[in-house]
């Protein structure tokens, strides 16, 4: 296939996948409680998963190897050992709260409870990654994911005022409900920042075969794909704030958002809404529980890979099947989705130097890399962002439980 | 550098140790999901009247928003302030909750002009409690 295609292919791809159900949530709350206040942490995760992103493409693209392979191989098994017990947990609380949120909008559109369909959501998720092959799960859920444009669609037809929106896009302290505004913005940056798509993309370059000729098309579909994405999310927040705000409305429960395309799309919105958060979230629940076993796989050095016949790497497919069946139950059992989906943003977000520093230290490694290997810019400006995630996410999380919001 | 995290999270500790509320504080707290569940029921009411949501979604908007108005007639029987000062909010989570039956029973009936009197109710119902709020030293509406 030639580059440009691929480059284009891959950019839809970044554009369809960036869209779950942690930015819906966390767009919802944060447009509802301070209106245009939380672009910037948009903006600011954003930057920094371009940069992590573009790292893990570039790393898969010109050694061929998955980054847990590499730190494996390094620094020993025991010295993963502790980020991968972090990113097994992270993985699985957000493919929990991935499926809660394909549950939910099952719900909205059938009347049904929530948990009533955990079990056929996990059922259908593993159908799809016991038969497809890697490049059609992620295309067919990016494209899907598409239908997401439709919050993008309805913030331009709300005419948000420029001014408050440029204003946005840069920290500002909040006049009230300082712990919630924090807590919301650990929580977008965690949605955007979610672990398991460093991983996800760098296994998924090594299932494409990429080389060392793909690093431009990385690059590319890192800036633009996540950069275009990023919009979406952005303008969830917008969409919120010009639907849900005015009318006094502060998100406690999903059926609270469910009406915010409905003022631009009335006869549609409801739908759209409902489409919209659960292929978004199906897509993701289905990279997730890849993500998770692919980590897993590759820590204990067993085959792996999406595209080869279960047969042949069985203890892969049995990691994805377990983690869904579990990850399925916390839903079934009556965990608050929306409730499920907060905390785990945020907790992303908190995490993230375990998860993010051993990949840092894999990509300075100059005789793997060699002139692809990161330079002090790139070391400085991705350990800032990373430091002041952290620090946000540690002072917001137990001011937020222990009673500040 | 190990202790890092742990400072932070004490700070974060002790800011919140001396950062305690007023009684009205506490009632504003309490009684915050009141204004934001009547203005989502009066949303509900408004679309469905206008046919663009299923009877299921207004079903189960109702039932969720009776959920958190019970839980917040109890947080706010416990916040720190006279009867005299509960009992308004106490009426109004009681309105709140009759107009979500209301509604509830007008949509079950295929009945749009009950609706939207329930929407109607619902708006009147939110200005009242924005007012009250405003009595407690609420600036936010």
């Amino acid at each position: 296939m030639k580059k440009w295609l691929q480059l284009a292919l891959g950019i839809l791809t970044a554009v369809g996948g960036f869209f779950d159900v942690g930015a819906l949530a966390t767009g919802a709350q944060a447009g509802a409680s301070f209106r245009f206040q939380h672009l910037w942490a948009v903006l600011f995760s954003t930057v920094l998963v371009i940069v992590l992103v573009e790292m893990s493409g570039r790393f898969a693209a010109v050694t061929r190897m998955t980054f847990v392979d590499a730190i494996r191989d390094h620094f020993g098994f025991t010295f993963w050992l502790g980020p991968f017990v972090i990113l097994t947990l992270i993985h699985f609380l957000t493919l929990s709260a991935e499926i809660g949120g394909v549950c939910f909008a099952l719900h909205l559109v059938s009347g049904l409870p929530t948990a009533a369909w955990a079990l056929p959501v996990a059922i259908v998720a593993w159908l799809f990654l016991w038969r497809a092959t890697f490049s059609s799960i992620e295309n067919a859920t990016s494209v899907l994911g598409l239908i997401t444009l439709a919050f993008v669609v309805a913030a331009v037809r709300h005419h948000p005022p420029t001014g408050q929106l440029l204003a946005g896009l840069l920290p500002s302290f909040p006049t009230h409900d300082g712990a919630n505004y924090w807590y919301i913005a650990v929580g977008i940056i965690g949605a955007v920042l979610s672990p398991y798509l460093f991983y996800f993309y760098s296994s998924g370059a090594v299932e494409d075969e990429w080389d060392a000729s793909y690093v431009g098309v990385n690059r590319g579909i890192s800036a633009i794909g996540m950069g275009f994405g990023s919009v979406i999310a952005m303008a969830a927040i917008v969409v919120a704030a010009m639907t849900i705000a005015p009318r006094g409305i502060e998100i406690d429960d999903y059926h609270q958002a469910a009406l915010m395309l409905t003022d631009t799309f009335p006869f549609w919105g409801f739908l759209l809404f409902a489409a919209g958060l659960g292929i978004a979230c199906f897509g993701a629940a289905l990279e997730v529980g890849l993500s998770m076993a692919y980590t897993t796989a590759q820590t204990f050095g067993w085959n792996w890979g999406e595209n080869l016949d279960p047969r042949e790497d069985s203890r892969f497919c049995l990691s994805y099947t377990v983690a869904i069946l579990l990850a399925a139950l916390l839903i079934l059992f009556g965990i608050d989705p929306l409730k499920l989906t907060l905390l785990t943003m945020a907790v992303n977000a908190a995490i993230l130097p375990f998860v993010t520093i051993p990949f840092l230290l894999i990509m300075n490694d100059r005789k793997l890399l060699r002139e692809n290997a990161n330079g002090w810019f790139t070391n400085t400006v991705t350990l800032i962002l990373i430091a002041v995630s952290f620090v946000l996410a540690v002072v917001s999380i137990p001011l937020m439980l222990i009673g500040g919001g | 550098m190990q202790r890092a995290p742990l400072l932070l999270i004490l700070t974060a500790l002790a800011l919140l140790g001396c950062s305690s509320k007023s009684p009205d504080e506490e009632l504003l707290d309490a009684t915050r999901p009141l204004g934001s569940w009547v203005a989502t029921l009066q949303w509900t009411a408004e679309a469905w009247t206008a046919n663009r949501v299923p009877t299921s979604f207004v079903r189960n908007v109702v039932d969720s928003a009776r959920d958190s108005l019970d839980k917040t007639r109890e947080a706010t029987a416990k916040a720190p302030i006279g009867p005299g000062e509960r009992a308004p909010f106490a009426v109004a989570i009681a309105e709140a909750r009759a107009a979500g039956s209301g509604l509830l029973q007008a949509v079950e009936r295929a009945d749009r002009a009950g609706a939207m009197r329930q929407a109607g109710r619902l708006a009147g119902l939110k200005k009242r409690i924005e007012a009250l709020r405003r009595q407690h030293g609420d600036t936010s509406s």
